[in-house]
Formats: structure tokens, sequence, C-alpha cells
């Protein structure tokens, strides 16, 4: 079985640590548990006749006082970078993170999602995600997903389980 | 010339002057292309030009012209001229590396890791085997049975006694181990003790991996990366061994030996060296490596002997002899050091008295009591204190036998053994508080100056430093100081005559400064007696009562057996103060003016 890490970045409160339990656990809970250095979870990822073990690391959420430890970067085979679609900050700093992944010795895919789209119309979260796409030229794919509804999670990490294994190009 | 030529030359006159013109400048063309100084000269200013507009605008082609003979380039120049390069790259290659070191840290501790760990452990076995040593040391001295058995096991095994010490409670077992990724902390390969396969083996892994990262952000202090060694937990350690594209994790119930962690360090390294790159390029999918091979590198880790604690009923009657044969060794081994310990005291009391005895104080001399018999050894230069040297251990010891086995010696003479000695020799007798002296020593010529507090020592000194050996002429500019007396007698109001107590201070005089001898002991000295009152009443009656007192303290010094010569009474003394103070007689010593 083929193994690969997963590293969920973002700012605080995006809904990391909840994509992870729905993809996970298929569970959501509304209670906030700040996530304190680092989570992993395991999932296997299947699509297909495809299947790969997938080591996936909930890293806490960077704030404006203490950026994220790049050590647990290190080694990733995909990424995610989760913000915020209620909060255009945590949308900006959607850039910062994605250039802290592109500096590692090897591009590998990153995916961005943005969360919580439960919490407003669908009409302007399609308009928010037109804006950052075009800022952003360097992603795979953006999604726009519900931990807790479980919209887009499930497809989410199927793509970049099949970009980790190279498919799909 | 015929009509046709001098129209010919008419009308080819001006093409004439050209042809010949043309000629005079195909001349000089042709001898310049068939110059090669000439030519070089002139294309030497445009070959910079030249290679400039290639490299511009013909880059690729220009690179793969030249690039097959860089590096033969390259051979031949430092094949010819190692020393030159090395000088020109020395300084570059310490930024080098620091930059490599900065960027590309695993890969350096890669190339190095083989290297260092036998580096390392080659100067730290040097550096600990002293300190086993005095563990080892320090180990003989303590006395359990724990420690007995102990003993004995070391003894049996061959091994020093602090490697036992260091696995006291259990041996050390791995149980599983596992080969982890460095970077993304993916497993590459587990190995089990027993078949027992670990679950949750690639979030262990992961988890690790994530500690280690965690550790290092928020603990290490500086810029510098520490490595988590190991994690204890219970009775178990997780031990982690650290290269720079994989670790290795070690579950070990209880403390594996210092032995065996070389040889994990060893086998990393081993690894490390052969399948570094395939590792450090590890995607996540296990068949791209020779797991077969490396795990064939794993598996003697788990041989390890089983040294578990024998069972209890065995280890009963072995405790039993164990202390039997303890009580009869600790009861021998007390006897001799109880024996020992005489001994050494006995010859801790002769060396004293070797040490007081100013002659012999020059020379070694050394004592070794064993067996109530004393053997004297040494060198000295006369008969004479070999002799003293044995009447001193007669006297000191006298149930001793004696085997007097100091041999007389014909000491080299130079002035530097001559100072030695005398130096030695004057410090012995400084060391009396009233004796004070210094010597001079030029030209094989002893001047002594200084103050001796009697006659008897000051006969004894000249004595013993003339016959220091070398010493040829000695000068004397000691003189005798008799010690300070400083004694004052005091009297009650009206008080003339002695009573017990004051009679008490002057035989103590008479005692400690063996003033009965006065005149050999102190010669040119004699006591002083003055005699006080106070000047209450009348002044003829005061000087009466100071006088008496004196002469009754005159007195009784001659009746204690002192000299009458030897004893003067001073002009009396009336104070003007009414204290107990101007009521004695004083007593000094005086030098007698011949």
């Amino acid at each position: 079985m083929i193994s690969k890490k997963v590293v969920l970045i973002g700012d605080f409160s995006t809904g990391k640590t909840s994509l992870i339990r729905r993809f996970v656990d298929n569970q959501f809970s509304d209670a906030y548990l700040s996530t304190i250095g680092v989570k992993i979870s395991r999932k296997n990822i299947l699509w297909e006749e495809n299947e790969i073990q997938g080591l996936i690391w909930d890293i806490e959420g960077g704030t404006p006082m203490k950026a994220i430890n790049r050590s647990y970067l290190l080694g990733a085979h995909g990424c995610i970078v989760v913000a915020d679609i209620t909060r255009p900050q945590t949308l900006e700093s959607l850039q910062d993170y994605i250039e802290v992944m592109q500096q590692g010795p090897s591009q590998i895919p990153i995916v961005v999602a943005l969360n919580k789209c439960d919490l407003i119309e669908p009409s302007h979260a399609d308009e928010i995600a037109a804006g950052v796409k075009v800022k952003q030229n360097k992603i795979e794919e953006l999604y726009l997903t519900s931990a807790k509804e479980g919209s887009g999670v499930e497809a989410m990490f199927e793509l970049l389980g099949r970009m980790m294994i190279g498919e799909g190009e | 010339m015929n009509d046709f030529d001098t129209l010919r030359g008419l009308l080819l006159h001006q093409e004439k002057a050209a042809i010949s013109e043309l000629e005079h400048t195909l001349a000089t063309l042709l001898k310049e292309t068939r110059d090669p100084d000439l030519i070089i000269e002139k294309l030497t200013p445009l070959f910079n030009g030249l290679m400039h507009h290639t490299i511009e605008n013909e880059r690729v082609q220009f690179l793969e012209t030249f690039s097959p003979i860089i590096s033969d380039l390259l051979k031949e120049t430092i094949q010819g001229s190692t020393d030159d390069i090395a000088k020109v790259m020395a300084p570059i290659m310490g930024d080098a590396i620091k930059e490599q070191v900065r960027t590309q840290k695993d890969t350096i501790v890669d190339a190095l890791y083989p290297v260092m760990g036998n580096m390392i452990s080659k100067y730290v076995s040097g550096a600990l085997k002293d300190t086993l040593d005095e563990i080892n040391a320090k180990v003989q001295n303590s006395f359990s049975s724990t420690a007995v058995k102990r003993k004995i096991k070391a003894r049996i095994k061959g091994v020093s006694e602090s490697e036992l010490l260091f696995q006291e409670v259990h041996a050390g077992e791995i149980q599983t181990l596992f080969l982890i990724h460095k970077a993304s902390g993916l497993l590459i390969l587990q190995e089990n003790r027993n078949a027992k396969i670990i679950v949750e083996a690639d979030m262990v892994s992961s988890m690790l991996s994530a500690i280690r990262s965690f550790v290092n952000e928020w603990i290490a202090q500086s810029d510098d990366t520490f490595e988590l060694n190991a994690i204890d937990y219970g009775d178990s350690k997780i031990y982690l061994e650290v290269s720079g594209c994989c670790y290795l994790a070690l579950m070990v119930r209880g403390e594996i030996r210092s032995e065996m962690r070389q040889n994990i360090t060893k086998v990393l390294s081993e690894v490390v060296e052969k399948y570094g790159d395939t590792i450090s390029k590890f995607n996540g999918d296990t068949s791209t490596l020779p797991l077969g091979e490396i795990s064939s590198k794993m598996k003697p880790f788990f041989e390890l002997e089983d040294t578990k604690v024998s069972s209890p009923s065995s280890s009963k009657g072995l405790m039993i002899v164990l202390m039997m044969s303890a009580l009869l060794i600790l009861g021998a081994f007390g006897y001799t050091q109880y024996l020992s310990y005489i001994e050494e005291k006995q010859e801790q009391n002769i060396l004293q008295a070797f040490y007081h005895t100013p002659e012999l104080n020059l020379y070694r001399l050394s004592v070794d009591v064993n067996e109530k018999e004393a053997l004297l050894e040494g060198t000295v230069p006369h008969e004479r204190l070999r002799i003293i040297a044995e009447s001193i251990v007669e006297k000191e010891e006298p149930d001793l036998k004696i085997d007097n086995r100091i041999v007389l010696t014909v000491p080299v003479v130079t002035p530097e053994t001559v100072y030695q000695l005398l130096e030695m020799l004057t410090k012995v007798y400084n060391s009396y508080n009233s004796i004070h002296v210094a010597f001079n020593y030029t030209n094989e010529i002893v001047t002594l100056k200084g103050e001796v507090p009697n006659s008897i020592k000051f006969e004894e000194m000249i004595k013993y430093y003339s016959e220091i050996v070398g010493v040829n002429k000695l000068i004397i500019e000691m003189r005798i100081k008799p010690p300070e007396i400083n004694q004052n007698i005091t009297y009650d109001i009206a008080q003339s005559t002695l009573n017990t107590s004051q009679q008490e201070i002057i035989d103590l005089l008479v005692k400690n400064f063996d003033l009965k001898n006065m005149s050999t002991l102190y010669e040119g000295y004699r006591l002083k007696l003055t005699g006080y009152a106070d000047s209450s009443g009348s002044l003829e009656k005061n000087r009466h009562l100071a006088h008496k007192r004196a002469e009754n303290v005159k007195h009784y010094f001659v009746s204690l057996g002192v000299n009458n010569e030897h004893v003067f009474i001073d002009k009396e003394m009336i104070l003007k103060s009414d204290g107990r103070k101007a009521r004695a007689v004083k007593i000094v010593w005086e030098k007698i003016d011949d």
C-alpha cells in the first residue's frame, strides 16, 4: 500500500480540523477546540480501484503573531490550504501559505478549500471563488467545502489523492 | 618602340599607374598574410570582441564546444599544481560547506554520517574509559550483598563491574524497530520480536516525526538543531537514532548497553551508505525500496541474549553461601585493616620524630613497619646519623624490632645541594616561635644572622650548620635574645609581701625559662625588676613600698635557685594613677654591658 503525507494549513479557525474529522470520521461538531502543534490522522483514500494510505497532518492555524512550523511541512506529498469563506482576512493569507509550500524542494499538488460555505449564499460563494482563482494560478483546484454539511470534502481528498499518485495531470 | 606600343602607352597611362599601385598593394597583402606574427598582431584586438559576440549569440554551441574540454583542462591543471589549486580553493571551502549545510543539510549529514559515528565513538570511548576506571575504583570500595554478588558476576563474565551496574534491573530487550523516512515521517520498515506487529505503525511513525519537529521548534534555543534521543515511559524506552535521510525508532524494555547502542549506529550508517539515495527519494511506495536487504541488516538486533534475573529458590541458597563467605572475608579484611592502621600510626610517629630532629630532617628517610619490625631506609652522610635514627626508633616504639638499612653515601656536593640543605635546616629552625634566623651563602661562605633564644640553641645551630657537607666557612652574626617575659606581679593596696598566687607566677617563670641556669643559657643578660607604687599617700612611704616589693620578688627568685648576681633591682617608679597597674613589680630582660 502506498502511503502519502498530506498537510492541511491555513489561518486559525478556518475549519481544518473539522474537514479532517468529516473526512475520517464523517462527523462534525460546532465546538471549537484549537489545535496545538499537530494532530495526525490516518485514512485510506479510495477512487475507482485505487487505494492509498493518507497520513493527514492537521497543523495548528497560523496567526499574525506566529507563523507555522515549517518542519511539519517537510516531505509532504500533497497540501490543502484552507480559508474561511466568511473571513476575507483568511482569503488573503492563502497567498502566503501557497508561497511557503512552493518554497519546498519539489512541487507538490496544492488544493485550496474555501470552507464554511454553508454560511453564505451559493452565488456569493461562486463570486469569491472566482476572485481567488484569478489570483492563484499555481494551484491544482479550488473547492467550495462545508465540513458541517459534508459538501466538497470527499471530492477534494479524492482529487488530491489522484494528483499525488500522478494521475489526472 | 613601335607605334603600337607608344599608342598602348599613351592610352593606358592612367591604368598603368593604377595597375602598378595594385601590384604594390597586392605584394604587401601577400606578404602580410604569410607573416604569422603580423596576423596575430592584427587579430588580437578583435579577439575579445569575437568571443563576446559568439557567447552572446551562439551561447549553446559555444558551451557545447567548450564543455568537453573544461573537465580535461581542470584535470591537467589540478594534476600539475595541486598545492596552488588547494590554496585558491581553501578560502572558499569553508563558505561553501557552510552554505551547503544551510540549504542541504541532510546531504552533508548523510555524507559524513558513516564517518562521524566512528570518529566520535573512538574519541568518546577514550575519554569514557577514564570515567569508567574511576567508577570501577569507587565501586571496588562499596560492600553490600548486591555489590558482592555483582562483583562475583563480573569476574565470572569477564566484564567490568560498572557495565553490569548499568544493567542492574533488567537487561534491555528490543521489542520493535521502525525505520522512518525523516522528511515525511512515513514508515519504511517495521521489525518485531515475537512477530507481534504493531497495528497503527504508520500513525506511530508519523507522530514520532511530529514530536521531533515539535520539540525542536519549541525547545531549541538557537539556530542549532538538536535531535530527540530517547523517550522514556515506564520501564520502556523509545530510542531514536537519526541520520540525514531517515531514522530508527527502537522500542526497548529496560536499558540497552552502550555497545548495543554503538552497534545500532553502525548498522544505520551502513544502511544509509548503501541505500541513502533511494531512501531519501522515498515517496510512500515501499515497493521501490529493497526492504528485504535492509530488513536482514536489522534482524541481529533481536538476537540479544536473555539475561533475566534467576529464579528465587536457587538464589536463596546462593545468598546464604555468599553471606557466610562475605562475613569471613569481612572478618579477615577488618583484622588486616586494623593491623595496617596500627602499623601506619607507628610509622607516622617515627617519621614525626625524625622531622623534629634537625640533623636528620635534611635527609630523606623512610620507615616501613611490618609485623612488628621497622625497616629503616634512606641515605645519610655520617655513620653517626644512622645511629641517631636507630635510637629515635628505639625511643618512640620500643617494642619494634629494627632492621636498619640506612646507607651511607658520599653526597654530591654542589652549590645547589648545599643551598638546599641550608634552606631546609633554616626552615626547620624558623618553625620555632622563638628563633628567627636567615642565612647568606656566597663563595662557599655561609653567614648566619638572626636571633636565638638561648646559648644552648645557639651552640647547637652552629654545630649543625657547620656540619652540612660543603660548608667550609661559617660566619656567625646571630645573637642570643631571650624570649620576652612581659610578666608583671600586681599587688593590693599597701601589700608588699608575696602571696601564693604571686609566688606561683614566679615559680612558672623560673621553670619555663630555666632561670637557674640563666648564666649559661642567657649569657650577657640579667633580669631587671622595677617596683611600682601609686601616688596615694606620701612619696617617701610609696617609694619605700615599691622598693620593698621589688626586694621581696628578688628574694623569692634567689630562694628558688636563681643567681643573685643576675637579678637587678632598678629604681622604683611612682605612678600618678591608683589602679592595680600602679601597684606592681615589672620583670624584664636586660643586656649586661661589658
